[in-house]
């Protein structure tokens, strides 16, 4: 069968069904009431009538997926435009608000579905209410039961739509008996109950069924009604009163059962699978039209059959290829994410494929398929020259390709960078391109790369800009390509071009360095910090530090140099000063002899001198690093230990001392504190003080010593203040000579404890001492605490201590020495005397002894019975009776006999005088006491003073000797001498007592005692009284007038009997009664001391 | 053959001493035997010695040149004389060792001024030991 006649066929068939399906539907025909004016008015403004609809507003009106305005307000609006026999330009919106404002204005000529409300009215016109929609009250199915009214909502929560008519309502209806809560829009309103939020919700049936359906909300029912309804017009613009005459004569042909159909069309509740009647109809219909074409086709197919299996095969290649391409396409597009455009540019019209939405994650058909809809996504910063550029290809007749860049919106708001590239593939007859295909190519990778790099390409560039170091490069043959401005700098050009080109040796002080450095590189790649000598524009050196190696191309050759250097003359300078400071405290750090130690607080050495590592035989480096601890003994490092804790708790030094192998240290540890005042090393120094402890111990030692010497030394010493004469120390020995305690003296002046016996020796000793600095041996007599007179001599010495002038002061006691001396000088002279003596006799005795003889010689010769006498007589005749008579009568023997007995008592006196004197022959021997003591008489008897003075002769001596007197060893002349001056003394005495004594009288007595024997020499003389007793035996101490005796005489008899002799001497007196001495001399042997 | 007289020898520097000693010696009848001769010095006394010996020599102590001691002592070494006096003017005199090992006691000692009387004696007495 022919094909033409097949597809009229099925055509026909197809039409008949839609028509009669459409015959169902009220009929359609223009409306002719309309008057001159309104036609003319619809003619005019045919196109430009704006219906601005509720975009969301099911079931009323609503705006569907591809951009349709659908709805129950929708259907009548159509049935409006066929009447009328316009077509509105639809306008959605979101905003209700606008929608108004829009209407007010007469931007908007008609809203199709707007309650009437006064202060609308001001406005708008409103047709007659084509429908009203009940508001109801929506609750969840279980919790209510029955029909729910106001009152079964007290204190529940009740949602309506913020800003619709209803809400003016229900809050009125409210009445503070349950709480109202606005709800942004009507799907809301009713999930917030069917989730519970919300107790009920108020809304108009038509909505809330739409929404329960869509949503299916199952759990919702329509639990009750309200007095209020939704009474829909349609608004007209006031400023179009001619337009809303026509819609309202239009809207009033509508039939009541159209309007019916498409309220149940719209509006259902039951929704238990109940199918409205207009579907029902449809669904007639359909199946109407697929028997109907099922038959047909039955018909049909048997017939071609034939001509489609052979054209089966040809057909399916072709859409296999088809399949393929469109297949790769699709890959292509989708691998590298490319959307496909297609732009119509006459018409504005596009088509973006799935991908280009996709691409931005948008929903294919997010946005109109135009181009205002591409150019809505673009940045706005792109619009303009995006524009431009479409624009320019078009206009220069669409050839070649069109090609931009432009970021477009995503879904999530982002930008994307995407890349146009198309082509045009139809012109009209200008030229003009009518239809360009091509591709959205995601680049935001590549713009982000781009941008990385351009960011790090900034980067580089700053850095090479604003870095004080120097950067060059430099090509093959060794010329200058690249200098930063900081080398322009250095070198003191104005321009790159003055530097640029220029070989770079030229810049060297000397050339051959550069072919050094070129060395350097050849053999190892790179130089760090090489020092190099630069040279200025202006010819001043620079010295800089250069670190460079060679750049390669792809290949591995050499294009040249680049590095950087810098001038090191400050580094230079900085480290020569450095390098002298270190010097300088290195010089200072091993200078001292002190061990010195850096450390942290745990003891770890972080620096030590020479000597600190010499103590332990080591070198520095050996220690550092190491724990100090390690380098002592365990009670060392105990110690330091504790020291270093009290150091660091305390943040102030410490020090101590301590034996340690032998030798004494001092040690100090300093904290050092960082910024915050936390002690974080330590510094330790450490001085060895053997020397100094062997010193003080020598000088604690000595002071030991002399403060012995002074405490026990036999003389006395003190030291007086020169300032104020007071006496700041005294020894032990003060006490002795001078009787005065220390405590007495020490502290007080001393003028005021004078121990001058005359005050003006004291004056005169300090005149010395201030003269001279020092005095010697200065003899005065000392006046005792207890008035006795000692003779002492004192050494002094002026010595400054604490600064004060002082002198020391060493007073000997020479009372007993001089005794000595006086006994010396006494013994001297007798022995010169007794020498002279010995002189005398021996000269003496000769003429003496001529005497003598001569006397003999006389007597004999005037013998008359000496036979020669009488033969010299006879001879002369001479008669020697009257010879001998001649002589008698004329006494001439007795004068003969005084000669003799002159000479004899001379030659005695002689023998005495010789026996006396020779002291140094007389040897200690047993002594004969009597003749001693007859001896010593005689010589008394023979004293010149005392006969001249004292008269001896007078004196009646007794001389008394007992038996059996031991002997006694002695020297015979020393008791002499005693014996004669106690009888000098007794005569004397006796002599000089006023009155002068009567029959004066010296008994010496010599008895036996026990061990010795005791002399008594006893006088009747005037006798003593105590005070002369007790000072007799002194030296110098006399009675008698001066220079009539020295005084020395008692006190050497004294000296001689006790130390000479060992013996004893006393005496006892009473005034008028005489004087008695006693002497005793021990018997011993011979081998006694001589004195 | 009639032997030579024997001397008895006075030696003093002092001259009138030494002129009474020996008067008074020639005074008495026993010494007629003798030659009675005096020296002034010990030198002078040994060189009349060694002429003629002596029978006995009365020495002063203090003599110029040679002293009595030592004079005694060479005399008596040579047997120039039998007995010897010591006549002296010192205080005391004790006799050394070599004077008492030539026999000589404290009655040989006589202190100036002498009694010639008791030199007399002491002399007789010797003389009477030497003859005996």
């Amino acid at each position: 069968m022919r094909k033409s006649v097949l597809f009229s066929l099925l055509g026909a068939l197809l039409i008949t069904t839609l028509y009669a399906g459409a015959s169902l539907d009220a009929a359609d025909r223009p409306f002719v009431g309309l008057s001159a004016e309104e036609r003319k008015w619809l003619d005019e403004n045919r196109d430009s009538i704006v219906l601005t609809y509720e975009a969301n507003f099911p079931p009323l009106e609503f705006r569907t997926k591809d951009g349709k305005y659908t709805g129950l307000s929708a259907d009548i609006v159509a049935k409006i435009e066929k009447l009328l026999g316009v077509t509105f330009q639809k306008n959605p919106s979101d905003d209700w608000n606008d929608q108004l404002a829009s209407l007010e204005s007469g931007d908007t000529h008609l809203c199709a579905e707007i309650i009437r409300m006064p202060d609308r009215e001001r406005y708008a016109y409103f047709t007659a209410a084509y429908i009203s929609l009940p508001l109801v009250i929506i609750t969840t199915a279980k919790a209510f039961a029955g029909t729910v009214d106001w009152s079964d909502l007290y204190g529940r929560r009740v949602g309506v739509v913020s800003g619709y008519a209803s809400e003016a309502y229900v809050r009125d209806s409210a009445r503070g008996r349950f709480t109202v809560v606005p709800v942004s829009n009507v799907q809301e309103g009713l999930r917030s109950v069917s989730f519970g939020v919300l107790d009920a919700f108020v809304e108009n049936l038509a909505s809330a069924s739409y929404y329960i359906e869509k949503d299916t909300l199952t759990n919702l029912r329509v639990a009750g009604a309200t007095d209020y309804s939704y009474r829909l017009s349609i608004g007209v613009s006031r400023k179009y009163p001619l337009l809303y005459s026509a819609v309202q004569k239009a809207l009033s042909e509508i039939s009541s059962e159209d309007i019916e159909a498409s309220r149940k069309r719209w509006i259902s509740l039951s929704g238990e699978g109940m199918l409205s009647p207009e579907t029902m109809r449809l669904l007639k219909l359909a199946a109407l039209f697929v028997v109907l074409l099922l038959l047909c086709l039955a018909g049909i197919s048997y017939l071609l059959k034939r001509r489609l299996n052979e054209k089966v095969e040809s057909l399916r290649k072709a859409q296999q290829e088809l399949l393929e391409q469109t297949e790769r396409l699709g890959l292509a597009t989708e691998a590298t994410n490319s959307g496909v455009w297609d732009f119509y540019p006459a018409t504005g019209q596009a088509y973006f494929s799935d991908q280009w939405f996709a691409m931005l994650g948008l929903e294919p058909g997010a946005v109109e398929a135009t181009f205002a809809g591409w150019i809505g996504l673009l940045h706005p910063e792109d619009r303009t020259s995006t524009d431009h550029t479409l624009m320019g290809y078009i206009n220069s007749g669409g050839q070649g390709l069109f090609e931009a860049e432009y970021r477009m919106r995503q879904a999530d708001g982002s930008y994307r960078w995407v890349l146009g590239k198309g082509r045009a593939i139809a012109w009209d007859e200008s030229g003009r391109p009518t239809r360009i295909v091509g591709l959205n190519l995601d680049i935001q990778k590549l713009k982000d790369v781009q941008e990385e790099l351009r960011a790090s390409e900034e980067i580089y560039r700053s850095v090479i800009q604003n870095m004080q170091d120097v950067y060059f490069r430099t090509d093959a043959e060794g010329g200058l390509i690249m200098l930063s401005p900081s080398g322009l700098r250095m070198y003191g050009a104005e321009s790159m071009d003055e530097v640029l080109g220029q070989p770079i040796s030229s810049f060297y002080m000397a050339p051959s360095e550069r072919t050094a450095l070129l060395a350097k590189l050849q053999a190892g790649g790179v130089v760090y910090d090489h020092e190099i000598l630069l040279r200025r524009k202006n010819g001043s050196p620079v010295l800089a530090a250069i670190t460079a190696s060679f750049y390669r191309d792809a290949a591995g050759n050499i294009l040249g140099v680049e590095g950087i250097f810098r001038d090191i003359t400050e580094r230079k300078q900085a480290e020569e000063a450095l390098r002298q400071s270190e010097a300088h405290i290195r010089a200072l750090f091993n200078a001292t002899s002190d061990s010195a130690i850096l450390m942290d607080c745990g003891g770890v050495i972080l620096a030590i001198n020479e000597h600190g590592a010499q103590r332990r035989n080591l070198h520095p480096e050996d220690m550092i690093g190491r724990c100090i601890y390690d380098f002592l003994p365990p009670d060392s490092a105990n110690l330091r230990r504790s020291q270093t804790m009290e150091t660091v708790r305390t943040k102030t030094p410490s020090t101590y001392e301590e034996l340690r192998d032998g030798a004494y240290y001092f040690i100090t540890i300093y904290p050092i504190l960082d910024s915050d005042g936390v002690p974080r090393q330590l510094a330790s120094f450490s001085r060895d003080i053997t020397e100094r402890k062997q010193a003080e111990e020598a000088l604690r030692q000595s002071e030991e010593k002399f403060s012995r010497i002074f405490e026990m030394a036999p003389e006395c010493i003190s030291f007086v203040r020169l300032r104020d004469s007071m006496r700041i120390a005294a020894n032990a020995t003060f006490e002795t000579i001078t009787g005065y305690p220390r405590e007495e003296a020490v502290g007080r002046s001393a003028k005021e404890l004078c121990i001058w016996d005359d005050p003006g020796m004291r004056d005169e000793f300090l005149k010395r001492l201030q003269s001279d600095g020092h005095v010697k041996d200065f003899e005065f007599l000392l006046r005792r605490k207890d008035g006795t007179v000692r003779r002492v001599v004192s050494s002094a010495q002026l010595v400054a201590i604490a600064g004060e002038q002082c002198y020391v002061n060493i007073i000997h006691d020479i009372t007993e020495e001089r005794k000595m001396q006086e006994v010396l000088i006494q013994s001297e002279k007798m022995m010169s005397l007794g020498s002279l003596a010995a002189g005398i006799a021996h000269e003496i005795n000769n003429p003496l002894g001529i005497v003598h003889q001569a006397v003999q010689h006389l007597l004999m010769r005037t013998d008359p019975t000496h036979e020669k006498n009488k033969k010299a007589a006879a001879d002369l005749g001479l008669d020697m009776n009257l010879l001998q008579q001649y002589l008698q009568d004329r006494k001439v023997g007795v004068y003969l006999e005084d000669i003799q007995a002159a000479a004899q008592r001379a030659s005695g006196i002689i023998r005495n005088m010789l026996n006396f004197s020779r002291r140094s022959e007389s040897k200690r021997q047993m002594c004969n006491l009597p003749k001693i003591v007859e001896q010593s008489v005689f010589l008394a008897s023979s004293d010149y003073d005392l006969k001249k003075s004292f008269d001896f002769k007078n004196i009646e001596i007794v001389l008394d000797v007992g038996d059996n007197l031991p002997r006694c060893g002695c020297t015979e002349t020393e008791i002499e001498q005693v014996i004669l001056n106690l009888l000098r003394n007794a005569a004397q005495a006796m002599a000089m007592a006023t009155p002068p004594t009567v029959n004066p009288r010296i008994d010496i007595r010599l008895r036996a005692v026990d061990a010795g024997v005791r002399i008594e020499v006893a006088d009747n003389g005037p006798g003593m009284d105590e005070e002369v007793q007790r000072k007799v035996l002194e030296p110098f101490f006399t009675t008698k007038p001066p220079g009539v005796g020295t005084g020395l005489g008692l006190s050497v008899s004294f000296f001689i009997i006790t130390k000479g002799h060992g013996g004893r001497m006393w005496l006892s007196s009473a005034p008028g009664k005489g004087a008695t001495f006693f002497i005793e001399l021990p018997a011993e042997n011979p081998e006694g001391s001589h004195a | 053959m009639p032997e030579p007289k024997q001397t008895i020898l006075v030696l003093d520097d002092e001259e009138r001493v030494r002129e009474m000693l020996l008067d008074y010696l020639s005074e008495f009848k026993e010494f007629d035997e003798f030659e009675l001769r005096g020296a002034r010095s010990g030198e002078e006394a040994l060189e009349m010695l060694r002429q003629r010996s002596a029978a006995l020599c009365v020495v002063d102590l203090r003599l110029p040149g040679m002293n009595g001691t030592d004079f005694i002592e060479s005399a008596a070494a040579a047997k120039l004389s039998w007995h010897f006096i010591v006549h002296t003017g010192s205080g005391e005199f004790s006799l050394p060792r070599a004077l008492q090992d030539l026999g000589m006691v404290e009655a040989d000692v006589f202190y100036k001024p002498v009694d010639m009387a008791e030199i007399v004696t002491r002399v007789r007495t010797l003389i009477k030991e030497r003859r005996s």
